[in-house]
């Protein structure tokens, strides 16, 4: 005989509830990706399976972009005329130049690729809503600037290919003209300083490398802000997995041959430009969608995953969130620190018995709802409302007897 | 809660169908939405396993296995997701943690006489073979041990009453 206070915390009323519509399509895909993980974890043990890092692996490899990425500035020189030869022979002469040149080539396309695994994975396993809209809304910053980043990452080489990328640049910004009038002709004439690449440009183009990359500084700061202890670094096995992996794409392929912007696209050249889909496809979608197409798309893109947590909105927020008793509360700070979501905030000269000095306070809107500090409570002092620890006790004894 | 204190007698500890009671926290997020187990908490085929639906593993408190045990449960298992899965990023390893440490307090105080009476199971949403093997598994072995003497409850256990939840606001309104 269960007890009726516990009844009310039925399946039908659980977060988990996912059996109409929508949400049933996000729970079928949720099993899907469950039975990869379940698949890999019968290879590897389930504390390193390189799933479930990875937000960590993207770290990583963003890690091992700032070294190789300054390592390449040592020798670039950001000229027009210069670009070109200096990337050759930071490439071709310096020691490991080659070799460096790929790692940062591959680490910022492995960066992409995971940066968007992460985000599906959060999706598909329905951790992206609720508490966790911070953390999702600063994702998607954050891979928006991989993008920028990536793409001009390509312009810097300065050559055919980056002349390209330029012109669909200029031509999609130009787009914006029809819109408000002159702004994509003001952005355009910004962007190269001019009207026509010059000196100018690969130092503006470079900034566009780098600046946005120290943004990405500050919103990993943003998108770790409401963890309590966040999975920065994954396991040692699946660190050296990723490197691993880079270095030997960085080995097995070596960064391709270009021909300087200088020289004109003959017949023969621009079949056999190489494009990286991870962050030129948008350039690739330029002939089909033209510029305003493209544009428009991007923003439609950006546009729905900025305002995804709220799409399908968490129903059950608020319903079950810890509360504590201040009577009981000893200011042990066990379930401060036991937060994994650093809802418990420990507040000095709260607490009704002034022989204890704090009092553990819940953030509402941090509080996942999960019980964790119920558990590491030993004085009774913090519980949850739809599964109080009496109605679980006594549902133990009930269903033992 | 309500039960008389009393020396139990000697079948308390053996379910309807002839096994050791064993009873088991279920967390919602690994296996908690699956048909595998039933409206009432009984594992389908395995009439002997009682489940109890949480929010999350880490939402067990150590007390609860021990008045399991004390109400004449011969084994006790906590069901999480994965290590390194858990919906709520540290649940499973925090309740690793505990229990490991809960297991060697019980075993010291001579209140089960076996480690292995607490089992912890890490699967996912959709591992139910590997969920009734585990559980076939830990049926057995506990089938193996002897039957756990059983304990004198004692008149405080349980006693202390936890609070009452002072009805908050924002519970009486999302839950209808």
């Amino acid at each position: 005989m269960a007890s009726p206070s516990l009844d009310r915390y039925d399946p039908d009323q659980a977060p988990t509830s996912r059996d109409k519509g929508f949400d049933k399509v996000l729970d079928g895909i949720h099993r899907g990706v469950v039975a990869i993980d379940r698949g890999i974890n019968r290879v590897i043990p389930e504390e390193f399976n390189p799933f479930y890092y990875l937000g960590g692996m993207t770290n990583v490899l963003w890690i091992l972009l700032v070294p190789t990425g300054i390592f390449l500035w040592f020798y670039y020189k950001p000229t027009t005329a210069d670009a070109f030869s200096s990337v050759n022979y930071l490439t071709a002469v310096v020691p490991f130049g080659g070799i460096i040149r790929g790692l940062h080539r591959y680490a910022g396309d492995g960066m992409i690729l995971l940066a968007i695994l992460h985000m599906l994975r959060n999706f598909f396993t329905d951790r992206y809503r609720g508490f966790r809209d911070v953390p999702w809304v600063s994702g998607v910053v954050l891979l928006l600037l991989t993008g920028i980043v990536g793409m001009t990452g390509y312009l810097l080489v300065w050559d055919q290919r980056a002349l390209i990328v330029t012109t669909a640049i200029i031509q999609a910004l130009q787009s914006l003209d029809g819109i408000v009038g002159g702004l994509g002709s003001f952005l355009a004439k910004a962007l190269l300083a001019g009207n026509e690449p010059n000196n100018l440009t690969l130092a503006r183009m470079f900034f566009l490398h780098v600046g946005p990359a120290v943004l990405i500084f500050f919103f990993l700061w943003v998108h770790y802000l409401r963890l309590h202890r966040p999975k920065i670094w994954p396991p040692m096995f699946v660190t050296l997995l990723t490197i691993g992996a880079v270095v030997l794409a960085a080995g097995i392929l070596p960064v391709e041959k270009t021909l300087a912007a200088g020289v004109p696209l003959s017949a023969a050249g621009s079949e056999n430009i190489v494009y990286d889909i991870f962050y030129l496809l948008p350039v690739l979608a330029l002939p089909s969608l033209g510029g305003a197409g493209v544009l428009a798309l991007l923003v439609l893109i950006f546009g729905i995953l900025f305002i995804v947590p709220w799409l399908p909105r968490k129903k059950h927020r608020y319903v079950n969130v810890a509360f504590v008793t201040p009577e009981n509360c000893t200011g042990c700070q066990l379930c401060a620190i036991d937060c994994p979501f650093d809802a418990i905030v420990m507040v000095e000269g709260a607490n009704p018995n002034p022989r204890n000095k704090e009092l553990a306070v819940v953030n509402d809107d941090k509080c996942a709802e999960c019980g964790i500090c119920v558990g590491a409570c030993p004085f009774h002092a913090i519980n949850l409302p739809l599964a109080n620890e009496d109605m679980i006790k006594d549902k133990v004894v009930a269903l033992l007897s | 809660m309500t039960q008389a204190t009393e020396i139990s007698t000697e079948n308390k500890h053996i379910a309807q169908n002839g096994k050791p009671k064993i009873i088991g926290f279920v967390c919602e997020w690994s296996l908690g939405r699956n048909d595998i187990i039933h409206e009432d908490g009984t594992v389908k085929g395995y009439e002997h396993i009682k489940t109890i639906k949480i929010p999350c593993s880490g939402f067990v408190k150590t007390e609860w296995v021990t008045v399991a045990f004390e109400n004449n449960a011969q084994g006790v298992f906590v069901l999480g997701c994965p290590l390194g899965d858990c919906h709520f990023n540290e649940g499973n390893f925090i309740i690793n943690e505990r229990l490991s440490q809960h297991v060697t307090r019980l075993t010291n105080r001579k209140t089960i006489d076996d480690a292995g009476r607490v089992a912890e199971l890490y699967l996912g949403v959709t591992a139910n073979s590997e969920f009734t093997q585990s559980l076939e598994d830990f049926s057995r072995y506990i089938e193996s041990l002897p039957p756990l003497a059983a304990p004198v409850k004692k008149a405080k256990g349980a006693a202390k009453p936890a609070p009452k939840p002072a009805a908050p606001a924002s519970a009486a309104g999302g839950d209808a």
